[in-house]
């Protein structure tokens, strides 16, 4: 913070800022931004001072209740600690997190969703910091990457009344010019022309790339600031990339999107499919596809999902979109973006609920197919992705740890060491046939605590239990209800898929394993419904 | 012995892999058990192996006579090799070397008798020989070049007129064997009669024995050594030319894997006397008596070497007795300690620690439709089994497989079983499995296969081609289980796997789909190398459809040419990339 103020030349606006760090709790700003950054912030504070004498005025008025939230801008603050899955009884490591929050109206911040996700603790504050109040998410959507925040105590809710609120304008496009609205230190408002440079498709949704004209990106640029156009919200930034000195901007109809959406729910299909690039000619010619018309080869449909719904098979190929044909390096134009990914496009143009109408060309025969948009197939089948922000489901029973199966869970597993364990490979090549037996959920046997009620089996884990006492698992809490029911000679057998196939545990000694587990260790044995982590 | 255990444990062991291709080209000792490689000549230039020589044809499994094979186990059928106790040739051979260290002697194995005079060289050296052998290490990367040449050493020792007792790595890949005879600068041409990959051990007979008429054969000992033992290596290790005799006790006796071939674990004995490069094949002697054979060091440990243990060398004899080596036959089944009371009380059994769980049965193995996973098998062969499936045997608790050990192709054992309450007997004849070496150990003395299509290499999933190609193991668990465990053998001669694309027109647009399992060819699912290549190259070029589709699995797409493109391509193919046939099979 000390060398900050060196960016201002008046020996006067130094004395002021080294008054108000002396009266910050924490200094946020400047101590997070590399040191390199401090050079290039420059010409943005010649900027400011350019955008009239305003912020100059503001400065001398700083005794006084800052004008900077006229801005619309607050500062948000969090500290986020996430599940650990694979040891699905405690918390991982603590974060923190600082964005930017746009002030919407009606005791709305609309802001970046790292900052909520697997939050313990949100604050928002004004910019100049006379009004510090904890927050909560009011909704949030993982896959956009945004968060709405509120107060989280009612009285609170004056916080914005001396804040503008923004309304949402017209979406960016390639080359659209806009202004990036921010605060130079917590109390300097800067406005800094802006233009859409480029579209990146690389990522689930399609965002903008923009970069300031003629300068480099102010300091304190940080996601969840916005920006405007004719003083509306035209895109909020979600990332900032310092060594190309562009900012990646999520674009108006997106924020609308998110807007209008249900809560806790995310407006981004997932439809299911993989595609591979149709570029090789022989490969075309085989597809019967005359040489003029591109397109993507489904190279995979999942089970259950929205596009095996339609009725899209393995084979087929996509070659339009909602009546825009894709081209043969799979890329299609975006009635908003321009030319972008066909992935992109599919994940983009429409939200969960609408359908889309896909052409389709099979056998060399041109047909169609309507996808009722939706997350079924992360959702829906057997392995599921496990939701966001939500503790993990577990039984720990006599040193047994049980779990369902998901891709999440499988995805730490894979990230932890060298691949899956092989009865994990099995099932996923297993998905039909658990589609069939209607399984809704898969029961994995993940760790095994060394108690005497599992003597000999320690090296048992990772498998899938199939059954209980001879009958078939179906579901997780069903599950716990199997283990609960009592047998003849107070032996539970679980069927497992590796060698020996067969354990036997001792309900006695089980339960006593578990009272020497939660009194030494772990005090929490189960936790059968998801719950939010709040 | 190759549990079934071990089969599950293939991606741990490959690491050893790396280590022993490592190994073979370079002498640098790499934990954690490398072998004793024969010393590089490139490194340690030797002039006598300079000279131009006209290279040897090796035959690598001779289907010859068994009369000259000897066998110290059983000294009714062969009369056990006697050291010769002709004082006189040893002083000829002395004379000849100047080797003042040595000293004429009979045989003496007293204890006593070699606190006295510790390093007396023995008639019987002079059956210790230095084998040098010109090899080819095949390249599994590139299958069709001619790999790399080079040079090693290793030590052998007589067993019979003209046979020569060695390493199975000490010969491996070898164009050209000569066995210098101690103190003697002749080279015999020579060639292997016997080789046993999985226990790394071979006998090698030279084309003209007259050499080593009058020279005494090692005597093999009766029983196998105890701890604190002292023995002595005796070989042509790194360091000099001459024969090197280094000292050391009985360390430790355990079973651990052969660095050679990688996927085998047998009975060991660590010695604390120096074994370095070059010493392997060389004998282990207490008093005058064989008791091992010097094999493989651990690197990062100090005065830590390994040497074949007598029942391993005697089962290896007594399998070629035949004719033919027959390898290590398998249980093929899996026992689980019966450890946990819940367990144990479900199959009514007392609370005695013995009967271990039938875990896994391999699909077509020596156990498959004998022995059920759940049957309890209480004793095998008489031999009480306990809760952790160990048996005792000649006085030592050895796992209950340690009876396939020893054991031959066709010999049975009986399991005394519980099968849901009730006892049985179950007998079993062993057999070896003719798939799961190929797959989870390294080959040797053979040329690698490949089929080459479209500019695509297709290469049998093995240890070699996997260590070549750098590939993870992991991304073929599940093929190599279902081959290895579950009978997939039974159908499929081989799993195969596109390792290579060499980029072509043909290819362009497929130039990032390496390393994956090929399934189907024109919808024909692709039972091994053989029939891919059957499936590639119809016999009758008027057979090929428009297209050759060829499948992989988990692949995004299918793999498309177009037929009429596919005779210039070869042509440019093979001529661009150097590629002198479309396969070797």
């Amino acid at each position: 913070m000390k060398t900050s103020p060196c960016i201002l030349s008046t020996a006067l606006v130094s004395a002021l800022f080294f008054s108000l760090s002396a009266c910050k709790p924490t200094p946020r700003t400047a101590n997070k931004q590399p040191k390199t950054d401090q050079g290039q912030t420059a010409p943005s504070s010649a900027q400011s001072t350019m955008s009239g004498s305003g912020a100059a005025g503001q400065l001398s008025s700083v005794k006084q209740p800052l004008a900077a939230q006229d801005v619309g801008l607050l500062y948000v603050d969090s500290v986020r600690q996430g599940f650990d899955i694979l040891r699905p009884w405690e918390k991982g490591k603590t974060n923190r997190s600082h964005a930017m929050g746009v002030y919407l109206g009606n005791g709305r911040v609309l802001t970046a969703d790292e900052v909520a996700k697997d939050a313990t603790y949100i604050e928002l504050s004004l910019p100049d910091e006379t009004r510090r109040v904890p927050a909560k998410t009011l909704k949030r959507d993982e896959a956009l990457g945004l968060a709405m925040l509120g107060v989280q105590h009612e009285k609170d809710a004056d916080i914005f009344d001396k804040v503008k609120a923004h309304e949402l304008g017209a979406p960016l496009s390639p080359g659209s010019e806009a202004t990036l609205r921010t605060l130079i230190n917590r109390i300097i408002p800067v406005q800094v022309p802006m233009v859409v440079e480029s579209v990146d498709d690389s990522g689930l949704l399609p965002r903008l790339s923009m970069r300031v004209r003629g300068g480099t990106l102010p300091q304190g640029t940080r996601q969840g600031l916005p920006v405007l156009r004719d003083g509306r919200v035209a895109g909020l930034v979600m990332e900032r990339d310092s060594e190309d000195q562009t900012v990646s901007v999520l674009n108006a109809e997106l924020l609308r999107r998110f807007l209008m959406g249900r809560e806790e729910e995310t407006i981004v299909p997932v439809l299911g499919i993989r595609f591979s690039l149709l570029d090789d000619p022989a490969f075309r010619r085989y597809l019967r596809l005359s040489p003029d018309t591109g397109g993507l080869y489904v190279s995979k449909v999942l089970p259950l999902g929205a596009a095996e719904a339609a009725g899209l098979k393995e084979g087929d190929v996509v070659v339009s979109i909602a009546g825009i044909p894709i081209d043969a390096l799979g890329r299609c134009k975006h009635p908003v973006y321009g030319l972008i990914s066909a992935d992109t496009m599919l994940r983009s143009l429409k939200p969960n609920g609408e359908t889309l109408k896909l052409g389709i060309s099979r056998g060399g025969e041109p047909n169609e197919v309507i996808v009722k948009l939706n997350r079924d197939a992360v959702e829906k089948g057997p392995v599921p992705e496990e939701k966001e922000g939500i503790a993990p489901r577990y039984i720990l029973w006599g040193g047994l740890l049980f779990q369902p199966f998901t891709s999440t869970y499988a995805e730490a597993l894979r990230r932890r060491g060298n691949g899956l364990p092989l009865p994990f490979l099995r099932l996923l090549d297993r998905e039909k046939e658990l589609i069939k037996e209607k399984r809704r959920d898969v029961v994995a046997l993940t760790l095994i605590i060394p108690t005497p009620a599992t003597l000999g089996y320690e090296n048992l884990g990772f498998c899938i239990v199939e059954k209980v006492n001879g009958k078939p698992v179906r579901s997780f809490s069903q599950f716990a209800d199997l283990l609960d029911e009592p047998t003849a000679d107070g032996i539970v057998e679980l069927s497992i898929t590796r060698a020996p196939y067969s354990i036997y545990i001792d309900r006695r000694a089980a339960e006593a394993s578990n009272d020497t587990i939660r009194r030494r260790a772990i005090p929490r044995l189960r936790r059968l419904e998801e719950q939010k982590s709040e | 012995m190759r549990s079934v255990k071990s089969l599950f444990l293939i991606p741990s062991a490959l690491v050893f892999c790396v280590v022993c291709s490592a190994q073979q080209t370079d002498q640098a000792p790499v934990p954690p058990v490398p072998p004793i490689t024969p010393s590089e000549s490139e490194e340690q230039p030797d002039v006598r192996a300079a000279e131009p020589e006209q290279p040897t044809p090796v035959e690598t499994k001779a289907e010859q006579p068994a009369e000259q094979v000897p066998t110290p186990a059983e000294p009714k059928e062969e009369p056990v090799p006697q050291v010769n106790p002709d004082p006189s040739q040893n002083a000829e051979g002395e004379t000849k070397n100047g080797l003042n260290a040595e000293t004429p002697t009979g045989e003496k194995s007293s204890a006593e008798k070699k606190q006295e005079n510790p390093v007396k060289v023995t008639a019987a050296y002079r059956g210790i020989v230095k084998i040098e052998v010109a090899k080819r290490l095949p390249d599994y990367k590139i299958p069709w070049q001619a790999g790399q040449f080079g040079r090693g050493s290793g030590t052998g020792f007589m067993v019979a007129p003209g046979v020569f007792m060695t390493n199975a790595h000490v010969v491996a890949d070898a164009e050209r064997i000569y066995v210098s005879p101690y103190a003697d600068a002749r080279k015999i041409p020579a060639k292997v009669k016997y080789v046993a990959h999985d226990a790394d051990l071979a006998l090698v007979e030279v084309e003209d024995s007259s050499a080593f008429a009058d020279v005494p054969y090692l005597e093999f000992s009766k029983s196998m050594p105890h701890l604190e033992d002292e023995v002595r290596a005796i070989g042509y290790p790194i360091g000099g030319n001459r024969l090197s005799v280094t000292r050391g006790i009985i360390s430790r006796i355990d079973t651990i894997p052969y660095a050679h071939p990688q996927n085998d674990s047998h009975l060991i004995v660590q010695i604390d006397a120096a074994i370095n490069p070059g010493n392997s094949g060389g004998p282990v002697l207490m008093g005058d008596k064989v008791v091992g054979v010097a094999f493989q060091g651990l690197m990062q440990a100090n005065s830590t070497g390994y040497m074949i243990p007598l029942p391993v060398i005697n089962r290896f004899l007594q399998d070629v007795k035949d004719g033919r080596y027959d390898r290590y036959v398998e249980i093929g089944a899996e026992f689980f300690p019966m450890e946990n009371p819940a367990m144990r009380k479900h199959f009514g059994l007392p609370d005695d620690a013995m009967g271990a769980l039938v875990g896994e049965v391999v699909r077509g193995s020596s156990c498959d439709g004998k022995l059920k996973i759940g049957d309890v098998v209480l004793a095998v062969d008489g031999h009480p089994v306990d809760s952790s499936g160990m048996i005792e045997l000649d006085g030592e608790r050895v796992k209950l497989e340690e009876l396939a050990e020893r054991a031959f192709n066709g010999d049975s054992i009986t399991f005394s079983i519980l099968r849901a309450g009730t006892p049985a007997e179950v007998n079993v004849t062993l057999q070896p499995l003719p798939a799961a070496a190929g797959i989870t150990g390294n080959a040797y003395d053979e040329l690698p296969r490949y089929v080459q299509f479209a500019g695509m290499i297709f290469q049998p999933l093995q240890r070699n081609v996997i260590a070549a190609h750098d590939l993870n193991p992991v991304n073929f668990i599940v093929e190599m289980e279902d081959f290895l465990q579950r009978g997939g053998w039974r159908e499929k001669e081989d799993i195969v796997v596109l390792t290579t694309v060499l980029a072509d027109e043909l290819n362009a647009r497929f130039d990032d789909y390496g390393s994956r399992v090929v399934t189907k060819v024109n919808g024909h699912p692709v039972k091994g190398l053989s029939h891919l290549y059957s499936l590639l190259y119809p016999a009758a070029e008027e057979e090929r459809p428009e297209f050759t589709v060829i499948e992989f699995k988990d692949a995004p797409r299918p793999f498309v040419v177009e037929n009429a493109a596919l005779q210039a391509g070869h042509a440019r193919i093979s001529a661009g990339y150097n590629i002198p046939q479309p396969s070797r099979l």
